[in-house]
């Protein structure tokens, strides 16, 4: 796997550019969990611009600016990651369990996905957050669930194609139970699919975090690089670190991630086309599919509309 | 002066794997009102020395690295790719292998048809669509006039392959290429679609050059054939001649004449009988390019130097260092 | 086909008493409740239950939500005390502003999205393209608020070029043509802001068809007859490449939205985001259940609309 990636990155500058990128994010949340002192100490020395001590500056009440930094990326860290696997766990392992058996639930959850992707997600957390009071175990739940009708479309996707697929068929005559043929055979398929989408999903949920407190809706006791940047508004003409350095490494955390995803695309699309023979020169060309896939993802198909090629 | 004469034609591929040299110093001509039949398997370039010859290969990551492509005294090859717009089209009319994709699905017929007049001839709205009416006639569209506000999609195979005739030859061009023009098509409408662009060909006084894989196609519509092999022309002769004395092991290959291959008739004679693949073009070795593949191949001349294209009638080229009669007078093995 | 739009409506009327019901359910579960709100934290208890009252807060939740409901169905949607006034004025009152900054935004988003995307893919490969790429990879991960601010803080607070937030300035005696400078001013910043994470959407998704449209057979055989560079591309390839754009656009009106409420929260643009936020604030229940089913009606409206465009760009598409 290592070495897979290895030699895939190579060829994918974008893969290893946001690999590069979230580990060294991933290490600042690090460094704040473990090194940083205490984000709440405030101090006489407001509003000072970045110096050897305090690199990124303070802030109205004196705080040191990286130390909030670093904590507050922790915490969009933490709530990306608990949200995005517990919602493309739970996403992935219905939709391929609906779409291969399909039947009555199939109906059913593809009516609350459909149900889920009409309440713009960013609202409903707002909402949520409101009226349960800001709290990180809630906005994951919400954000799951916010996330669940793309996955879930996506995985039920993947099932009913390949659930009529030759390899499928051989599998069933040869004796296989439903449940090996979903782990062995579809979920591999579906896999790559579902971390492009997991991916970009990461990067929404460090949006939805950010946003919301900085709209004002957070935890009190968390740092928060949304309720800096909320702090920050007040003293654009005085402060401009206040601002700078929370929202550069929000921009910088959710563009790893979507590099990440724009990677494991390309990877994929690399797969799709096979290798490049002589039997056909262009050597760019076999990427349709793959490229539909992306928009897939990128946005969420509506089943209702059908293209007939016309075959006459 | 020939119509068109292609000299060296050479087209590479820049690939991740390496440079892939689809078209190897491809010479050929086609007089005018002649019909030059361009046989060989898929993957040999025959589709690339076409799209070439037009300035249509993908740039990147294809790139005409040499060679030149006279029309009407014209060197296609030097144009811009604004100029090179004007001539397509206009002087040369192209029709493709499968026309269940090569209409635009989300325009009619007519608008298709229209805005190729309209861009090369100077025609007012109406008097294009009027013209395209006679063109949807011309190639015999059932139902020509009420066609025109139809979409690619409402059209049978057969159908679409005469809207793209009309395009091709909308605006009277002087050359005509038609790449594997019937392929796609049911076996019944084949032998109507090459009727019907070789009826149109005689009308118009156009050459036409044909793009196949299919011998038998060659036969019934060519009047000179080149071969083509691995990025390369291997023989090239006049249509009874070559059918009469076939001189390169490949072409005999395609004509069902190898010995292995008795039995075959000549017209179902696919290409995939013959044993071997095509060699790989990202830097093809100094050997002859159909040794591996070649019945007669022998000794340092197959594997070390590729044969030079020479006339071994008059009228009669061949690439290969055994060609059928010099093996016939040195007594072969055969 | 009015048949298919009026199945599709019905279909959309089903959503949205879902999203009511959802709606009044989280509010139902959550602890406190408008009346508490309107009191203050140390109401009197009969004030209280007074309110609770008025407010049919003392009824059954499924009471509460069938009225609602009914009265949904009448063109009502509810008393909002916090602001004084009915629901539907409130939300039509702020609506304009939002239609201003969102319609401009999107309109300029896909008409210079589609135009960079068609561009980018055209030139594939070339540093142009990884120009416009990386730019829209960018574009779409910057938090708007933050771009937002970095543009405020630059060209409103340091050059002084542009106003910093609000619609309009205040207490100046302006004439009309004048007034519509004025909103076109306040507009700028929020529109360019709004408009970058749109595009950037566009960019990438246009291009990724595109890329997939160049390489059909059809566009060869449209230059194959010699049609204009410029009439292949736009004329030829892009109507075949519209249709994953439409989608993606149609799809995300809910982006749309989000961006809209961090947006207008950073320039103070009056309009149903700073709306929604102050109705968050103040636990204004009825302006929220409202503004939420205003929200999910305007995205399903956008997504049957998309299926619509679908049919217009590709008449091979059927709608069923």
């Amino acid at each position: 796997m290592i070495a897979r990636l290895d030699r895939s990155a190579r060829s994918n500058p974008r893969l290893l550019v946001g690999l590069v990128l979230l580990a060294a994010v991933a290490l600042a949340a690090l460094a704040g969990a473990l090194v940083a002192s205490d984000p709440f100490r405030t101090s006489e020395t407001v509003l000072r611009g970045p110096s050897v001590h305090h690199p990124f500056g303070t802030d109205n009440l004196g705080r040191d600016v990286l130390d909030r930094v670093l904590h507050g990326v922790g915490t969009s860290l933490k709530v990306s990651l608990l949200a995005v696997v517990a919602g493309t766990v739970v996403a992935t392992v219905l939709g391929l369990v609906s779409g291969y058996a399909g039947g009555a639930i199939d109906d059913l959850l593809l009516k609350l996905a459909e149900l889920f992707q009409v309440i713009p997600g960013f609202l409903l957390a707002l909402v949520a957050a409101a009226a349960f009071g800001a709290s990180l175990l809630l906005l994951v739940i919400i954000l799951a669930v916010i996330f669940f009708p793309r996955t879930f479309r996506l995985a039920r996707g993947e099932a009913i194609g390949l659930r009529e697929r030759e390899f499928i068929h051989a599998a069933r005559a040869a004796g296989a139970r439903p449940v090996r043929i979903l782990t062995r055979h579809i979920l591999p398929g579906a896999l790559t699919i579902v971390l492009v989408n997991a991916s970009f999903q990461a990067g929404t949920a460090v949006l939805i975090e950010t946003g919301l407190s900085f709209l004002g809706v957070s935890e009190r006791d968390t740092v928060s690089l949304g309720a800096m940047l909320f702090d920050a508004q007040s003293y654009l003409e005085q402060a401009w670190w206040m601002s700078l350095f929370p929202g550069a490494l929000v921009a910088v955390t959710i563009v790893s991630v979507n590099l990440v995803g724009d990677g494991l695309q390309g990877l994929r699309d690399v797969r799709a086309a096979g290798g490049v023979g002589p039997e056909r020169p262009a050597p760019e060309s076999g990427q349709g599919a793959a490229t539909l896939e992306r928009l897939a993802v990128a946005s969420s198909l509506g089943d209702s509309t059908k293209t007939q090629k016309g075959e006459a | 002066m020939a119509l068109l004469e292609v000299h060296d034609l050479r087209t590479h591929f820049h690939t991740r794997r390496g440079v892939v040299r689809a078209v190897d110093g491809v010479s050929l001509s086609v007089e005018r009102g002649r019909t030059l039949g361009l046989v060989g398997e898929s993957g040999c370039g025959k589709s690339v020395t076409a799209l070439s010859i037009t300035g249509l290969v993908p740039r990147p990551p294809a790139r005409i690295v040499g060679g030149e492509a006279v029309l009407d005294g014209r060197e296609l090859t030097a144009l811009s790719e604004r100029e090179l717009e004007d001539v397509r089209g206009r002087e040369i009319g192209m029709v493709f292998q499968d026309p269940m994709t090569s209409l635009n699905p989300t325009l009619t017929i007519g608008a298709q048809i229209c805005e190729t007049l309209r861009r090369h001839l100077d025609l007012s709205p109406r008097d294009a669509r009027r013209r395209a009416v006679e063109l949807l006639s011309e190639v015999r569209l059932p139902g020509a006039a009420g066609r025109l506000d139809d979409h690619p999609h409402l059209l049978s195979g057969g159908m679409r392959q005469r809207v793209m005739i009309a395009l091709a030859i909308a605006c009277g061009p002087q050359l005509l290429i038609a790449d594997e023009p019937s392929t796609a098509l049911d076996v019944t409408i084949q032998a109507q679609i090459l009727d019907l662009l070789d009826e149109l060909r005689q009308q118009q006084g156009m050459a036409m050059i044909l793009i196949t894989h299919d011998m038998g196609v060659v036969a019934e519509v060519a009047d000179e054939v080149a071969v083509m092999y691995a990025g390369q022309i291997v023989e090239r002769a006049e249509t009874v001649e070559l059918f009469d004395h076939p001189e390169h092991p490949y072409t005999e290959a395609l004509l069902g004449a190898l010995p292995r291959l008795e039995g075959d008739d000549v017209r179902e004679a696919r290409l995939a009988a013959i044993p071997g693949r095509l060699p790989d073009l990202i830097d093809p070795p100094a050997a002859c390019r159909f040794a591996p593949r070649c019945p007669y191949a022998d000794g340092d001349a197959c594997t070390e130097h590729n044969p030079p294209l020479r006339e071994i009638r008059p009228g009669h080229l061949v690439r290969s260092h055994h060609p059928a009669s010099e093996r016939a007078s040195r007594g072969a093995r055969v | 086909m009015l048949w298919y739009v009026a199945r599709r409506l019905a279909g959309t009327v089903g959503l949205l008493v879902a999203v009511v019901v959802i709606t009044f359910g989280l509010i139902a579960l959550a602890p406190g409740d408008a009346a508490q709100v309107l009191a203050g934290q140390a109401g009197d208890p009969q004030y209280l239950a007074e309110l609770r009252g008025q407010l049919g807060l003392d009824r059954s939740l499924g009471y509460q939500i069938g009225s609602y409901l009914l009265a949904v169905a009448r063109g009502d949607l509810g008393f909002s005390i916090v602001q004084g006034q009915p629901v539907l004025d409130v939300i039509t009152g702020r609506l304009g502003a939002t239609l201003l900054l969102g319609g401009t935004s999107l309109t300029i988003a896909v008409l210079g999205g589609v135009y960079l995307g068609v561009v980018a893919a055209a030139k594939r490969g070339s540093q142009l393209d990884t120009g416009i790429s990386l730019a829209s990879l960018i574009g779409y991960s910057m938090p708007v608020f933050w771009l937002g601010q970095l543009l405020v803080a630059l060209l409103a607070v340091r050059l002084h070029l542009l106003p910093a937030g609000g619609m309009s300035s205040a207490g100046e005696q302006l004439g009309a043509f004048e007034r519509v400078l004025d909103v076109l001013r306040h507009l700028i910043l929020p529109a360019a802001t709004l408009s970058i994470l749109l595009m950037a959407l566009v960019v990438r998704t246009t291009r990724a068809a595109m890329i997939d449209v160049l390489e059909e057979e059809y566009v060869t055989a449209a230059r194959g007859r010699g049609i204009r560079e410029g009439a292949v591309l736009f004329r030829h390839a892009l109507r075949n490449a519209l249709r994953p754009v439409i989608t993606v656009v149609t799809a995300d009106v809910g982006v749309l939205l989000s961006g809209v409420v961090l947006i207008e929260a950073v320039f103070s643009w009056p309009g149903l985001g700073t709306l929604l936020l102050d109705s968050v604030l103040s636990r204004d229940t009825p302006t929220l259940v409202g503004l939420l089913l205003f929200s999910s009606f305007l995205v399903a409206g956008a997504n049957l609309l998309g299926d619509l465009l679908y049919m217009w760009v590709d008449p091979r598409v059927r709608l069923r």
